[in-house]
């Protein structure tokens, strides 16, 4: 099993949607809106934005640093989503900080959130 | 038929002005219909309390009202010429005192009987305050059968006497319950008893060189005994702290999730056990800083000790025990009285079904369907409650927080 809680690269403060580590599965496909640093489903072969609890996240949306500066991210005909393993995500903790290790959820829009009961979003 | 008075110094509402006058002024009651007397306010009483041929009375205190005889005599005599049940109660939280103060008392008793007339007496949530003399003792009767029960008792500081705090030759039972019998600390003996006594002391904490000596013609005849969830503190005497050899116990007993504890440096004098008979059961008990754990005394083949935790102590069990499970370590008990989090004794004692609580009255074991613990005390184990139902708009997924790398954005590890 992969150590998850040994990361000794220094991770800058940045946004979400990067991946860390070498024992990462990240796919490619095309996307229909799906957005950068949060979990996103399939809906006809496309990547597209969570909507309720009832979806089944397919991974998470990552940055495409090679897109031109000019480029909304959330735009790119073609993205790399995270399968397994590390990476950052836009967070909805529901007080405080999270516990370190603990399952986390994903509300309906995409974000992380330690427990149940609160569904974030824009 | 029983009466129902009310003492206030006042004398309002037709109460009476002392306790003498009501008594004077009581009949016995009966076992189902005990005769009162109310002390009603927070006055000193400088008097004695005389029962006299009196039975089935019950003096109630609903105030913190201060009983201080200034007289060189028992304050509470009872069962001069007659058995007597008796009762010293509380009602409305109060917590009164008997303070008896002759400076010139020595080896008096607060509660006395002779040695003719059984007494039953029952003495529920007092506090004793000696505060003159030279030596108080808290209840002597050598009346053959007489009933002793102390029920949430509190001895404050006071001149204790330095020999047997409970001297009860021929009781038929002794019943020491939550009691703090800590300040009592001069005395060599906590309580004298016949071999026939029945002992009941539990979740008392109780700070003497010997806890019970036992006396009587014929050793080993119908004692029974129960010693659970107390706290004693022994001193560096050369002593046994519990010494059954001369007669209690020929029917049974359970000495169980107590604390022998010797305070400050650890003592190669003190005894803890020492048990002639077969039968005596000592499981679940922490020994600290003692000289010897347990010693038999006689011709014994085995008794038992089943789980206990034995520190800093020169010697464990002596002699032809059944020893099993005896934990050698610190027990890691922390400074409130209490098991930390890692302590050994932790779900580490044998199952002992008939004791329920301990020494605070939490339940036993914890969790509920767990193992007991070793000591007086059982670790609460927090109830993790189920798992959190994933409401409408959230997905429970396979991943887990790892670090927060900036505000509202955190590593993740996804499975």
């Amino acid at each position: 099993m992969a150590r998850f809680d040994n990361i000794t690269t220094e991770i800058p403060p940045e946004g979400a949607g990067e991946a860390y580590g070498t024992v990462n599965i990240i796919l490619t496909a095309e996307n229909d809106g799906a957005k950068v640093g949060r979990f996103a489903k399939f809906s006809n072969g496309k990547l597209v934005p969570m909507e309720s609890a009832d979806d089944t996240p397919a991974g998470v949306v990552l940055r495409d640093l090679t897109l031109p500066v000019d480029t909304d991210p959330d735009d790119a005909p073609l993205v790399d989503y995270l399968v397994k393993g590390l990476a950052t995500v836009e967070a909805d903790p529901v007080e405080g900080l999270p516990e370190i290790g603990a399952r986390l959820y994903v509300t309906a829009d995409g974000r992380v959130a330690e427990a149940a009961g609160d569904e974030g979003g824009d | 038929m029983a009466t129902h008075l009310v003492v206030k110094k006042s004398g309002d509402d037709g109460a009476y002005t002392t306790i003498a006058a009501a008594i004077a002024a009581s009949t016995s009651g009966t076992s189902e219909d005990w005769s009162t007397i109310t002390i009603d306010d927070a006055e000193t009483y400088d008097e004695f309390i005389d029962f006299g041929a009196l039975d089935y009375v019950k003096i109630i205190a609903a105030n913190n009202c201060t009983i201080a005889p200034s007289y060189a005599a028992a304050p509470v005599t009872m069962g001069s010429s007659a058995p007597a049940n008796i009762q010293f109660d509380t009602s409305n939280g109060a917590n009164p005192t008997l303070a008896p103060a002759a400076s010139q008392a020595d080896k008096l008793p607060i509660f006395a009987w002779g040695e003719t007339h059984a007494v039953d007496l029952l003495v529920n949530g007092w506090r004793f305050q000696p505060i003159a003399g030279t030596g108080w003792l808290i209840a002597e009767g050598k009346a053959p059968g007489s009933v002793l029960k102390l029920d949430s008792i509190f001895a404050l500081d006071g001149p204790w006497t330095t020999n047997e705090i409970l001297k009860l030759d021929k009781a038929a039972s002794l019943t020491v319950l939550d009691c703090n019998m800590e300040n009592v600390e001069t005395a060599e003996v906590f309580a004298l008893i016949g071999p026939e006594t029945i002992v009941d002391i539990q979740r008392s904490s109780i700070e003497a060189d010997t806890l019970l000596a036992i006396e009587g013609p014929t050793a080993g005849t119908g004692g029974e005994l129960s010693v659970i969830n107390n706290m004693f503190v022994l001193r560096d005497v050369n002593k046994v702290f519990l010494d059954l050899s001369d007669g209690v116990n020929a029917t049974g007993g359970l000495i169980a999730h107590n604390l022998f504890m010797r305070l400050g440096e650890p003592s190669t004098l003190v005894t803890a056990i020492k048990t002639p008979y077969n039968n005596v059961d000592v499981s679940n008990n922490i020994f600290i800083g003692l000289g010897t754990v347990g010693t038999i005394d006689g011709a014994v083949t085995t008794v038992t000790a089943n789980n206990n935790c034995v520190y800093d102590c020169n010697t464990g069990f002596f002699g032809n025990w059944a020893e099993a499970g005896t934990v050698i370590t610190d027990p890691k008990l922390s400074d409130n009285g209490d098991l930390e989090p890692d302590s050994p004794c932790i779900d580490a004692g044998v199952d002992i079904p008939t004791v329920t609580v301990d020494i605070k009255g939490r339940p036993r074991p914890s969790p509920e369907g767990g193992k007991w613990d070793i000591g007086p005390w059982e670790f609460q184990h927090e109830d993790p409650g189920p798992d959190p139902e994933p409401e409408p708009g959230n997905e429970l997924i396979n991943a887990t927080f790892v670090r927060e790398v900036a505000e509202n954005v955190w590593l993740i590890y996804v499975k």
